[in-house]
């Protein structure tokens, strides 16, 4: 059988399975509420791994890959703290809180929450604008790794790789909204799992273990072992964060915590999410040994396309292609949902008071999800800079913007509607602005726009009034609710 | 004799000498890895103990509310 044949085999067969699920799960739809978060119903296994899919997409396959190529084993920090502080500790303090505040404001989407939060229509429109442009922005990167892949590995035109791994992903969405995306997760969790341990013992086997991979990496260059690395401590230390703290403000990912189905399950959830998202460190690895294997290649993107083609059979390639692209499908999936929720829900219905019923708000969404999805595959088709680097971009904006609101608003009663405004639109624009002069010190503008965000928070909440105490208690009453 | 450093200042001393020493890579830790390369294989199984432990703990106190 033909190489070819092998790959198209294993990808008809899991894109069909994709879809059977999208076409299971709309009959399963009614209302508004469905569509976005699938009725608060979903268990802990589905949930937290949907969560890692969401979390590690092509973005993180191949873009760490490429990192780890270019800047060696020091990279293998961002995986760990991906693990500690975007799973584990994302879960624990982030959990519990969204849970009960979402299901006692009857908030749906992250703009909702802070709206209803801190009872600012500003803070809405902010977060559902700055979410649906930057969400764009990630998907392109999203994209692009899958363009890559079907490049390399199927030999077809980058531009059909992004368009077949895209349209697919827009149909289901479409269909299946919310459920869909977290039980196509959930499945593609596993597959990406097995295709990335499957790539990892190749490798290894192929390099002849990890001494030799680390013996012959520092022969190339000895800072490509160490800590920082070639990259230095503020690239290394700020791409981290973008990647690990930053993930507290993404919208596709504390969504998941919305839907869980009581705040119970959240420490099976927890344990799980963290087990899951330990393979976070595997991309990093296997780039820094595709480097000892494939020197000199043009870009840093091909690193594991090329190093897949080279170790594995081609029934082995074609199970890591469908983990790399049930990766992106993933994330690709979820941030469609957000996108339609941030502009149906929070931008019409609520910013411009347009009245709709639950059957056109679902048709309405699934329009947007479509519109989203196309804006972003034509994008893609000629896109611009690294995987990773368009990702932290669009990280850095959103969660300079959405973070601090989000998490003092869990746990501070001080902060006011002024301070969250002045604290979201300050953290964007030093954000944007830092990376428009070229991040300068190699520091990633996500810290500048945290910095600025936080302070502009704190200083605006001391200097204005707080909100009523009447509003306050009920928010934070339904903190210690056990539904 | 007074000590050269306040020992208040003694852990943040040690630390940082530490923290050079496992970054040099002459100072290797299993498989070839310096120390503090290799550290992030350690956070990552760290973080799988803190999440069990957490849940465990978490589990018992909702039991002791319960009774």
């Amino acid at each position: 059988m033909s190489e070819s044949l092998v790959y198209g085999l294993v990808l008809v067969l899991y894109m069909g399975v994709l879809v059977v699920v999208g076409v299971v799960t709309s009959r399963h739809m009614r209302s508004g509420e469905d569509y976005y978060l699938g009725r608060r119903s979903i268990g802990p296994w589905v949930t937290s791994l949907s969560y890692v899919a969401a979390y590690f997409s092509s973005v993180v396959i191949i873009g760490g890959g490429g990192f780890g190529y270019r800047y060696g084993m020091a990279t293998l920090w961002i995986g760990a703290i991906n693990v500690l502080v975007g799973c584990t500790l994302a879960w624990m303090v982030l959990g519990r809180r969204v849970r009960q505040l979402t299901g006692k404001l009857a908030a749906t989407t992250v703009p909702g929450l802070l709206a209803e939060r801190y009872r600012s229509r500003e803070a809405r429109f902010i977060a559902a604008l700055v979410v649906t442009v930057f969400l764009i922005v990630y998907n392109v990167g999203i994209l692009k790794g899958m363009g890559h892949v079907f490049e390399v590995l199927m030999g077809m035109p980058y531009w059909v790789g992004v368009l077949l791994s895209g349209a697919i992903i827009v149909v289901y969405v479409s269909l299946g909204g919310y459920l869909a995306v977290v039980w196509t997760g959930f499945l593609q969790a596993w597959v990406m799992g097995a295709g990335l341990i499957l790539l990892t013992v190749a490798a290894l086997k192929a390099v002849g273990g990890l001494t030799a991979a680390n013996i012959a990496l520092a022969s190339i260059d000895p800072t490509l072992v160490q800590t920082p690395g070639p990259w230095g401590w503020a690239s290394l230390i700020s791409f981290t964060f973008v990647f690990s703290f930053g993930v507290w403000g993404m919208p596709q990912l504390v969504i998941r915590f919305y839907s869980i189905r009581s705040v119970r399950v959240l420490r099976v959830g927890t344990v799980v999410a963290t087990i899951g998202g330990s393979m976070a460190i595997l991309p990093y690895l296997i780039g820094a040994i595709s480097r000892v294997l494939h020197p000199g290649l043009a870009s840093a993107d091909l690193a594991i396309p090329t190093l897949t083609k080279s170790v594995l059979s081609p029934w082995g390639g074609a199970i890591f292609l469908a983990g790399v692209i049930a990766a992106g499908m993933s994330t690709f999936a979820s941030i469609l949902i957000i996108t339609s929720g941030a502009v149906v829900r929070d931008i019409v219905q609520k910013g411009l008071h347009r009245e709709l019923s639950e059957r056109s708000a679902v048709r309405s969404s699934r329009l947007v999800s479509l519109a989203v999805g196309l804006v972003s595959l034509a994008i893609a088709i000629r896109p611009p800079a690294l995987i990773l680097v368009l990702t932290a971009f669009a990280w850095a904006a959103i969660a300079a913007t959405c973070l601090w609101p989000l998490l003092f608003g869990l746990y501070a009663r001080w902060v006011t509607r002024a301070g969250v405004v002045a604290s979201m639109i300050s953290g964007l624009v030093a954000a944007l602005v830092w990376m428009g002069v070229g991040s300068p010190y190699g520091l990633h503008g996500f810290i500048p726009g945290m910095a600025v965000s936080l302070l502009a928070l704190v200083a605006t909440s001391l200097a204005t009034p707080r909100l009523p105490e009447g509003h306050l208690e009920r928010v934070f009453s339904a903190l210690h609710d056990e539904s | 004799m007074a000590p050269l450093l306040p020992w208040r200042l003694m852990p943040i001393a040690t630390a940082t000498n530490l923290f050079r020493y496992a970054g040099e890579v002459g100072r290797m830790g299993p498989f070839h890895t310096p120390w503090l390369t290799f550290a992030a294989w350690i956070v990552t199984g760290m973080s799988i103990v803190l999440a069990v432990a957490w849940a465990m703990r978490s589990d018992r106190e909702d039991r002791d509310g319960e009774r």
